[in-house]
């Protein structure tokens, strides 16, 4: 490299923490904070025996406040605990934000790949399907679907999964297109591997870097739609705790209790801010193209 | 002038696939017209027969989707299953309020974003740009509807300098506007920045500056209008992100706009409603972004002749 | 026919420029001299990375941020350019101190029509009106002989062809009748014909407008149609300066040398190329002589950084200067 006129001539900056994968740990710990937050939602949501932590209700002992006896982060509107429908409702996040992040990033995957590989009409086939999907904003196109299917975490997910592939198959078709290119993939065209065997070979490994940063923003984007649509209550019905549901009651009683809006508030943009930043890092980090090496 | 042609037909494609799309969802969504219009165990068959007859629901779906199609193109959207109320009024009625908002959020997003992302870029790590960028961040990362719900705690409940909601007084659209406005607004700022230290960077300002070209001229004339082509391919995504959250945000703000109207018809399950208001603003979003993409070739003079043939 | 020579437009003098790497700043040109007097043409020749074309944006006080002036002087027209304000440097750029681009295409504002980018130079330092400076544009446009010059200044660069581009960036630096052109690589991005245009062009500007001409290039094949002198550098420092017919008929350093052996049309047989390896990266030079690690001739007083033969007609920084010698 000649480096004559390049413009990275500043100086490294100095970072405070130590960074992994291009991530500061500090992110990294909130994310297992998060994690493992989820975990016990999971477990206060799934075994029977234990519902009773978020399902307890107290009309003697409604809104209280945060650090009152007993209930760390006070109780709601039902005298409920509010810390445990705070911790379930993060659980439920995470499940449905994980869950369509992984759908969609596969379908993303397959039919970006389908797009760039196989063909002109594959190619405008699926763009006609994409941009159909792009004529309706995603909020939308969920909001409508779980209306036909009916209010409900299955229909958020659903929903949420038909609508988020889009995106990331322009991507991912974008790279094929690049990817097919280069050398060694038209080597290998030319010693008779088949379209299938060259896509699992030579082109989904490259194309796993983009995929993770994907992975991971497409969760921060289903978190907060999940979120919206439970807002809305279209996603998880009551009982069942949702930062979206508990953000939907907390404005129904603003004058009474801030907290419980401004808690799940607080723990839905706190995780989507973390998820956001560790697929930028992530990104920065894998993909030299976008970043800048180091 | 054939790219324009191209362009127009496919967006026509688009919104003839989009309208299939909302007319399948009418017929799967549960329960029909007639169901929701007569209680099935009281009205007897022959009545329920007679309806389905006169509303066309026994002919084959083709039929039915011309009859749909039919109705779309000459402004007959159906009628409301929960009011009775011909759908084209209650999309008459929302359609201002909804389009008030949608502008001056659209209005605030580039009227902010743009001079912000380009002052960033060009004061690039001083303070000012680490403050855009901050708030950038936090605007990207706070949903919306947390975002209204604070500053109705904040500025409706605690100080009451604002409403909580409804509409009547230029008060009402302050707190849905910014709200509406907050995440357009961050993004704009970051294409911009993003944009403007790219063309900043461009070999040609450094012959610009080498003919003795003023600084000020080069960065805004040349590299602004550099950096406008990814600003106008912004535009078109941004009224696509700015419909969706109406929803939202006209439900919180008790806003009468299309975006709640819909909302409330999907919880009421009045499907002509619900499928008409969601198809309209798709053709709004796929006219929106067809523009966008010739208003492209406009700034942009390279595309203007390198795919257009001889215009 | 002055009778005291009169200092030269442009002289540089110990040039030194540094940058601020990740280990402290590292060295990008030591102790560079030369002068450009109206009406010759010098040739800067080296390798990327020799900081040939650092050395040419120092001269217009262009240098990328991070780039700095660490010691030396570069004057300009008797006044040194330190000294000179944002307003000074704004006024000297494009009226008597001009600059070419390697990229015609990049070089260009893309979004604007060439004939406006023409008639902004002009109106930038002129107080004409836009008509006249659009008749003088179109006048630089035949100058450079651009055929069906009032139709070109209705195109936008990507309409045009490179060598068309290039003569455009031509026309737009030579608006204002500059005293000096400094060329960095100008036909590098250009066919072979083409090239050789360019480089007649400008040769007969230089003669008719009596220009200062800094061509800098690392092909060897253009100096000889162009330059008066040459100067080589490497690694950052000149090794050679000479006028153009001593260089190519009695090179000394045995960088020269393998310059001018690896530009020679090849007779089959004979081994490619004298010089092996590339030229250090700047912060990772040797502490002796910089060419010591490629040279053929390398022995061990090499180890020591050797001076530079100051005052003589042909300079030579190299410890046994005409040593080497061509096949």
């Amino acid at each position: 490299m000649s480096g004559t006129s390049s413009p990275a001539l500043r100086g490294p900056r100095r970072r405070l923490m130590p960074r992994y994968l291009g991530v500061s740990v500090l992110l990294w710990a909130v994310l297992a904070i998060f994690a493992i937050l989820a975990i016990i939602g999971w477990a206060v949501l799934l075994v029977p025996s234990l519902s009773s932590l978020w399902t307890d209700q107290s009309l003697r002992s409604t809104f209280l406040p945060p650090f009152s006896d007993g209930f760390p982060l006070g109780t709601d509107n039902l005298g409920r605990n509010f810390a445990w429908r705070l911790i379930a409702g993060i659980g439920v996040s995470v499940f449905v934000g994980a869950l369509v992040a992984v759908i969609s990033v596969t379908l993303g995957l397959a039919l970006g790949i389908f797009a760039g590989y196989f063909g002109r009409a594959a190619d405008a086939g699926t763009n006609v399907v994409i941009d159909v999907t792009w004529a309706f904003p995603e909020i939308l196109l969920a909001i409508v679907l779980a209306g036909v299917l009916g209010p409900g975490l299955e229909a958020v997910i659903l929903a949420l999964s038909l609508t988020g592939w889009a995106a990331f198959a322009r991507i991912v078709r974008g790279e094929v297109l690049s990817l097919r290119e280069r050398d060694y993939v038209a080597a290998s065209r030319v010693l008779g591997y088949g379209k299938v065997r060259i896509s699992v070979r030579h082109l989904l490994p490259n194309l796993i870097p983009i995929t993770l940063v994907m992975t991971v923003y497409f969760m921060a984007v289903a978190i907060v739609a999940e979120a919206g649509l439970s807002f809305l209550g279209l996603g998880a019905q009551p009982p069942t705790p949702s930062l979206g549901g508990i953000l939907s009651q907390g404005r129904d009683y603003l004058n009474s209790s801030w907290w419980p809006v401004v808690l799940a508030g607080l723990a839905l943009s706190l995780m989507v801010l973390t998820l956001n930043y560790v697929s930028d890092g992530l990104r920065d980090h894998l993909d030299p193209r976008v970043g800048g090496r180091r | 002038m054939w790219y324009v042609l191209q362009r127009v037909g496919y967006a026509v494609l688009v919104i003839f696939l989009a309208s299939l799309v909302t007319f399948a969802a009418l017929r799967v969504a549960p329960g029909d017209a007639i169901t929701s219009m007569l209680n099935p165990t009281t009205t007897p068959p022959d009545v329920i027969a007679q309806y389905r007859q006169s509303l066309g629901l026994d002919l084959p779906l083709w039929e039915q989707y011309l009859m749909y199609a039919r109705g779309l193109l000459t402004g007959d959207f159906g009628i409301s299953l929960t009011d009775r109320q011909p759908v084209m009024d209650i999309v008459l009625n929302g359609a201002v309020a909804t389009i008030t908002l949608a502008l001056a959020a659209f209005i605030v997003a580039f009227g902010i974003g743009v001079p912000a992302g380009v002052l960033a870029a060009l004061h690039r790590d001083s303070l000012f740009d680490r403050i855009v960028r901050g708030i950038g961040s936090f605007f990207n990362s706070v949903p919306n509807f947390v975002l209204a719900l604070i500053l109705v705690l904040v500025f409706a409940v605690q100080l009451r300098w604002l409403p909580v909601s409804g509409i009547g007084s230029w008060k009402n659209v302050i707190l849905p506007t910014l709200v509406l406005a907050a995440d357009p607004c961050a993004l704009t700022m970051r294409v911009t920045r993003t944009s403007v230290i790219e063309q900043a960077n461009a070999d040609f300002t450094r012959t610009l500056r080498a003919r003795g070209i003023p600084g000020g001229r080069v960065n805004w004339v040349h590299v602004l209008r550099n950096s406008l082509n990814s600003v106008v391919s912004l535009g078109a995504v941004q009224i696509r992100t700015l419909l969706g959250y109406t929803l939202i945000v006209e439900v919180i703000f008790r806003w009468p706009g299309l975006g709640s109207q819909l909302v409330q018809s999907i919880l009421n399950r009045d499907y002509p409603v619900a499928s008409a208001l969601a198809l309209l603003l798709a053709v709004v979003v796929v006219i929106a972004s067809a523009l966008g993409d010739l208003a492209l070739r406009w700034v942009d003079p390279r595309i203007r002749v390198s795919s257009g043939g001889s215009a | 026919m002055t009778i005291a020579p009169a200092q030269a437009p442009v002289r540089v003098e110990g040039l030194h420029l540094i940058r601020h790497g990740a280990s402290g700043p590292e060295d990008l040109v030591t102790d560079l001299s030369f002068d450009l007097p109206r009406g010759s043409a010098l040739a800067l020749v080296g390798e990327s990375g020799s900081g040939k074309s650092l050395s040419a944006l120092a001269i217009m006080g262009l240098l990328p941020q991070g780039v700095q002036v660490a010691g030396g002087t570069v004057s300009l027209f008797g006044q040194d350019s330190s000294r000179l304000s944002k307003r000074d440097w704004r006024r000297l750029r494009g009226t008597r101190l001009a600059m070419i681009f390697q990229d015609p295409m990049t070089s260009l504002d893309p979004c604007f029509k060439v004939g406006a980018q023409i008639v902004e130079t002009i109106l930038a330092h002129e107080d004409i009106s836009r008509a006249d400076a659009r008749a003088r544009a179109i006048e630089l446009l035949e100058q450079v002989q651009i055929p069906d010059p009032q139709a070109r200044l209705h195109a936008y660069p990507h309409e045009l062809s490179g060598g068309l581009r290039q003569r455009v960036m031509i026309a737009a630096a030579l608006a204002l009748r500059p005293e000096i052109l400094i060329a960095d690589e100008p036909t590098t991005a250009l066919d072979v014909t083409t090239q050789a245009a360019i480089v007649s062009l400008v040769d007969d500007l230089r003669r008719d407008l009596d220009l200062g001409v800094l061509w800098i290039t690392h092909d060897l094949g253009v100096v000889s149609q162009l330059a008066d002198r040459v100067a080589v550098l490497y690694a950052g420092e000149m090794v050679e300066c000479a006028t153009k017919d001593e260089i190519f008929a009695a090179p000394r350093h045995p960088y020269t040398v393998g310059l001018i052996d690896s530009a020679r049309v090849r007779e089959p047989g004979i081994p490619f190329g004298l010089i092996k390896g590339s030229v250090p990266e700047p912060g990772a030079w040797p502490t002796g002589c910089r060419f010591a690690p490629r040279c053929p001739i390398a022995q061990d007083a090499c180890a020591t950084h050797p001076l530079a033969s100051a005052g003589e007609e042909h300079m030579t920084r190299c410890h046994f200067p005409g040593k080497a010698v061509l096949q």
